[in-house]
């Protein structure tokens, strides 16, 4: 992973970012997203990498599939959320900010949904 | 025979008449002897006493006795497991005394063995709390703001719940399956040691020995069944709760309850060694001035009197080596019987302990109360099942003496 080039393309942006706001802030606001998408898809095939090795030392505990894959989904879109919220804050937006992050936190327990069942499945046989 | 007459100075043979009468008394008396010693000499059946005694098979004998007093049915009561390990050591209800010829490279392979076994599910649960724990560390990387990470917490707790405690939960459940088969096997084993116990003469401790051990470990097995395990996973079942979420915060009374059942485990232990000092005190005294007495009463017997008591004392020593075959063969099946349930308790505490420390290494406290009440769970389990193990232990090793 060329953690330079990442580096050295944020700081680059930044600069111009700064630069630009004065005069246009919409483009700025552009800008760092497109730079954040960039980023994320310059990163994206060290992430399957990593998700890849993970989901191998589930498979070497013989741990279920369906669990590991709600928890990736959870990191997922608790990403995603953060990285749109952040720049909603970055534009002066903190009440989207704050949206986008409950809007998150709804997706994650929508996802998880199935693991709260089993849950209170065990809880209640403990209770019997 | 010449004619003898009565004649108070008659002579014959040149001697007086009553000379002559001691003489033939003598002469009749040595013609019975040499008589006696001539048939002594021709008879060839005579009884010898090593023929009688070698004719005897000890181990046969042994057996016999065994099979009389019941024993023989105990290896019927106990689990396959156990059953397997008496194989391999080759000990039984017949070679009790094989156990002290065992060599401690034998025990040790035993003991491996069983750690082995059990080992397998903690260990697959240690590396799964590495797996969530290095998700959760990689997601704070990222730099999340706190609420979306509160959520990813509760999620990583159910996660961790479903994986981690289902198998405490199973390993709980288990043990108190082992705890029932040994009441079991317990509750058929205290009758039969005590039977044998009344015919060595030692009626006094067989019978507190009865009711001390078959009084405990009925209420033992009531009370566990019905109290004490449901406790457990209630505790359990709430931690994982209080886990979720912040606000309920139970940890602190789960430790107050866990210590509190500590005490009073500790209590009942010293009020039980109590107990079983004083009646070791007063049967004994009882049945040695008991003994004395059957001595002394057998002594006024004339001739054989004191054979008697000899033989009163061999059959005592006959049926006490009886008894301490069955006694050593109920001391180490028991132990059998918890054993891997013992190891088994001790290998989860250590495991979640491993699991507290590095859930507090990666700063990641949302599973950590999980771990720690689930480890002073099974603390509390581990010394229930000491407890029970001790109380027959020291019971029937009393009753051994």
């Amino acid at each position: 992973m060329n953690i330079f080039l990442i580096a050295g393309l944020a700081m680059i942006y930044a600069v111009a970012i700064i630069a630009l706001k004065e005069r246009s802030p919409e483009y700025a606001l552009v800008m760092s997203i497109a730079l954040c998408c960039i980023i994320f898809l310059i990163c994206i095939p060290w992430i399957s990498k990593l998700v890849g090795e993970i989901k191998f030392l589930f498979e070497r505990v013989n741990l279920p599939y369906e669990y590991s894959d709600i928890i990736f989904k959870c990191i997922g879109i608790s990403l995603i959320s953060q990285t749109a919220s952040d720049n909603c804050k970055d534009a002066g937006q903190n009440a989207l900010a704050s949206k986008i992050e409950s809007a998150g936190k709804i997706a994650i327990g929508i996802i998880a949904l199935p693991l709260f069942d089993k849950v209170i499945n065990l809880i209640c046989t403990l209770f019997m | 025979m010449h004619s003898i007459h009565v004649n108070h100075r008659i002579k014959f043979y040149g001697q007086d008449v009553n000379t002559f009468t001691l003489k033939m008394f003598h002469v009749e008396h040595l013609l019975m002897t040499f008589c006696l010693i001539f048939a002594i000499l021709i008879i060839p059946d005579f009884v010898k006493a090593e023929n009688f005694v070698s004719s005897i098979n000890l181990d046969e004998e042994y057996n016999k006795q065994l099979e009389l007093s019941g024993a023989e049915k105990l290896k019927d009561h106990l689990p396959p497991e156990v059953l397997k390990i008496f194989e391999n050591l080759d000990i039984s209800e017949k070679k009790p005394f094989n156990f002290f010829l065992l060599s401690p490279q034998k025990i040790f392979v035993l003991i491996v063995e069983i750690f082995k076994e059990k080992l397998k599910i903690p260990l697959k649960t240690i590396s799964f709390v590495f797996i969530i724990l290095l998700l959760g560390a990689l997601l704070g990387c990222f730099d999340i703001s706190d609420e979306i990470e509160h959520v990813f917490g509760a999620v990583s707790v159910c996660f961790a719940a479903i994986n981690i405690i289902s198998p405490i939960l199973n390993s709980i459940s288990q043990v108190f399956t082992v705890f029932h088969c040994a009441s079991g096997f317990i509750l058929c084993f205290a009758p039969i040691i005590t039977g044998i116990s009344i015919v060595t003469g030692q009626r006094i401790m067989a019978v507190s020995y009865a009711s001390c051990v078959i009084y405990t470990w009925q209420t033992l097995f009531k009370h566990a069944g019905q109290l004490l395990e449901p406790f457990l996973k209630m505790i359990i079942g709430v931690s994982i709760i209080s886990s979720l979420t912040e606000r309920l915060n139970l940890s602190k009374l789960f430790e107050f309850l866990l210590k509190l059942s500590r005490w009073l485990l500790i209590i009942i232990v010293s009020i039980f060694s109590f107990v079983v000092s004083l009646q070791n005190i007063f049967a004994s005294t009882m049945q040695n001035a008991a003994g004395k007495g059957v001595k002394l009463a057998f002594s006024f017997l004339p001739i054989v009197g004191g054979t008697l008591g000899d033989a009163a004392a061999a059959v005592a020593a006959c049926t006490s080596t009886l008894k301490s075959g069955v006694g050593i063969f109920g001391i180490i099946s028991v132990v059998a019987i918890f054993l891997p349930s013992i190891f088994e308790c001790f290998i989860w505490i250590i495991s979640l302990n491993f699991c507290e420390f590095v859930g507090e290494l990666f700063g990641y406290t949302k599973m950590i109360s999980i771990f720690k009440i689930s480890s002073k769970t099974l603390n509390l389990l581990l010394a229930f099942l000491i407890f029970s193990l001790v109380v027959f232990i020291v019971c029937t090793a009393v009753l051994l003496r």
